[in-house]
């Protein structure tokens, strides 16, 4: 049975959960709409928020994060783990995509290896989805297997109805959370419907996905295509470091005299440092790089993980600052002939 | 332009067409870099060609017809000094610019993204904006970029082709001036605070040194590792450091083309760097970035009038 919630009463409730958890929210505080620790009482981001222009995955991969300190004795190195972090996230208002973002990079960092800095945060947060109602130009998420009100990615999931929204309970976690709640009646559900299909039509963008995969693998080495498409790319890390599902990262040490920090942060493989290595670099050359940051997204993640990498975020063309439009470049991507060379 | 474009190419007077097209989305355009002749047929000049195309011309082989705004003729003039480019190589087709339109200031103003608009035109010292139906007119000098407002050369000194009729510069210094002058009125300490707010939401994705025509070195000082002047991760201190020695390197190249600022994803205010540092050039060696080609480049020459006190 679904519930609601006024959104005059958005306010109490996240002081409610407060109480449990850290709650973050959409904020501008910084400068930068990102997930924030919720002040309290400002809840106007309803009026404001379409989507964040940093993602969520910063609250669980951040910027920066120290992962040990070391010290150098007679004996040798002695490692000191970052103390844990216990804290409980709650993250008010994430979209669809973005928590479809989280679960793409579960595969990475639970599936594929137990990265335990993510797990330590994934684990012990909360994900309440807030639908859209207002996707942005860039949007298309309805051709990356999701939707602007898709609930499968969250623990509960908010539509709105006007001056309530809809709660849909999805896991038992996201069933805590909504206990006192009013319960949800007919025609709040008809009005979820609505809202739902409306926030779906306003979904222009399309991108055809359909045999990517091989048409990437049969492109590789096609030269030509690739750099015209990464002609006027300048190389920059917003698409990637921006992107809800991109997660390399760099290691350094910060140490003076035999003693320091061990950090990660974010890294890109659009930068040509990269790859960089004594010897030689395999990428130097913008096209090359530009491939890997298509091909890992579109042919190498659906091989290990048989999804898709992107989520139709749109964050990569509206941040763009030379307008390089993924949708277009995949679309572009030449069909071979088979057999042909 | 289109005409133009297309014989150059044609007439195999250039390899490349270096330009702006629609962009995949509103109020956007996008550089389009070709050898194809078709493509000249999409080569647009409208309110929102913001980007600066001289960043291209360092990684293309071959002679170049670039379309170039005043600002962009001056990072080319620049380049030219700095002998990363060669004038026989290029055909400058010259766009008269009357101002770039700042979708930021245009957001703040309607209090609406901009894919909620409708509209955006220019009309003389007019924008007008469609929302919901509606037009809304505001003055020009609200809502272009803050660079364009101080903006000393419109119309290219150098160029090959001309398309339009020339325009005088623009007389908005004040306006352009806003941000930096309150910066100023803060004491130093405030102004510390400000500045570690500000660098503190830096990710490194460097755009700002990517979409800068005057950041052209083969290898950036922020990649070196021995020595390591400054740390890779993003915090504030370090990107402060990368800002401050990244304006001091652009000091005499930077043309106050206001991308860096434009273009960074988190909002840094960096034309507050910038412009300063094009005002001290000027203010102490009496050099404006990319006004005459045959000048020599700041960072090379010396005038014993110059000398600082500790010379004499």
């Amino acid at each position: 049975m679904n519930k609601k919630v006024s959104k005059k009463e958005i306010a109490q409730l996240l002081q409610k959960w407060g109480q449990q958890f850290n709650v973050l929210a959409p904020s501008r505080a910084s400068g930068v709409a990102a997930m924030a620790e919720w002040d309290g009482k400002d809840t106007s981001f309803l009026d404001w928020y379409r989507n964040t222009v940093v993602p969520p995955k910063a609250r669980f991969l951040p910027p920066m994060e120290e992962m040990f300190r070391f010290s150098k004795d007679e004996e040798g190195y002695n490692i000191e783990p970052p103390p844990k972090n216990e804290q409980k996230q709650l993250l008010f208002g994430i979209r669809p995509c973005d928590a479809r973002a989280m679960a793409i990079l579960d595969m990475t960092f639970e599936d594929a290896y137990k990265d335990p800095y993510y797990l330590e945060k994934r684990r012990n947060a909360v994900l309440v989805g807030l639908g859209c109602t207002n996707p942005c130009e860039s949007c298309f998420c309805t051709s990356m297997g999701t939707s602007p009100t898709d609930s499968t990615n969250v623990d509960i999931m908010l539509i709105d109805i006007g001056d309530a929204f809809l709660v849909e309970e999805v896991t038992d976690k996201g069933k805590e959370l909504t206990k006192g709640l009013k319960e949800a009646t007919k025609n709040d559900e008809t009005e979820a419907e609505k809202s739902k299909k409306t926030a779906y039509d306003k979904i222009t963008r399309k991108l055809n996905t359909e045999g990517i995969k091989d048409r990437l693998l049969e492109s590789f080495d096609d030269e030509e295509f690739w750099s015209r498409t990464a002609a006027k790319c300048i190389s920059c890390g917003i698409c990637t470091l921006l992107c809800p599902t991109c997660y390399c990262f760099d290691i350094n040490d910060e140490a003076v005299r035999g003693e320091g920090t061990r950090f990660r942060s974010w890294d890109s493989c659009g930068f040509a440092l990269y790859t960089k290595m004594p010897m030689e670099n395999p990428r130097s050359e913008k096209w090359r790089r530009v491939r890997q940051k298509v091909c890992h997204k579109y042919e190498f993640y659906p091989m290990a993980f048989d999804v898709i990498a992107c989520t139709g975020c749109g964050r990569c063309i509206r941040l763009c600052p030379v307008n390089w439009d993924i949708t277009q470049v995949i679309e572009s991507v030449p069909q071979k002939v088979k057999g042909a060379k | 332009m289109r005409q133009e474009a297309k014989a150059l190419l044609e007439q195999k007077k250039v390899d490349w067409i270096v330009g702006f097209a629609l962009g995949s989305l509103k109020f956007t355009t996008t550089p389009l870099i070709t050898k194809d002749v078709t493509d000249t047929e999409r080569l647009v000049i409208n309110p929102f060609i913001t980007n600066n195309l001289a960043n291209f011309l360092t990684g293309i082989e071959g002679r170049v017809g670039i379309v170039a705004k005043g600002c962009e003729s001056r990072s080319i003039v620049s380049l030219i000094q700095d002998n990363k480019v060669t004038r026989e190589d290029l055909v400058i087709l010259a766009v008269p610019c009357p101002g770039i339109i700042d979708l930021a200031k245009i957001e703040r103003l309607v209090g609406k993204d901009r894919d909620e608009l409708e509209d955006i035109t220019r009309t003389g010292d007019k924008v007008s904006v469609k929302v919901n139906g509606q037009k809304k007119d505001f003055a020009a000098s609200d809502a272009l970029f803050d660079h364009c407002l101080a903006c000393e050369l419109p119309t290219p000194q150098e160029y090959d082709i001309i398309l339009g009729e020339e325009r005088k510069p623009s007389p908005e210094t004040k306006i352009s001036g806003q941000n930096i002058a309150k910066l100023k009125e803060l004491t130093s300490a405030e102004r510390w605070a400000s500045w570690e707010k500000e660098m503190s939401r830096c990710i490194r994705c460097y755009t700002c040194r990517n979409v800068c025509p005057a950041c052209f070195c083969q290898r950036c000082f922020v990649e070196e590792t021995e020595p390591q002047w400054t740390l890779p991760m993003p915090q504030w201190q370090d990107n402060l450091i990368f800002q401050i020695i990244r304006t001091i390197h652009v000091a005499g190249r930077c043309t106050d083309c206001g991308e860096c600022e434009r273009a960074c994803p988190v909002n840094i205010p960096l034309r507050s760097l910038t412009r300063e540092m094009y005002d001290i050039v000027d203010e102490l060696f009496k050099f404006k970035t990319g006004m005459d080609k045959d000048a020599l480049p700041l960072m090379v020459h010396y005038e014993q009038e110059e000398a600082e006190d500790f010379f004499k």
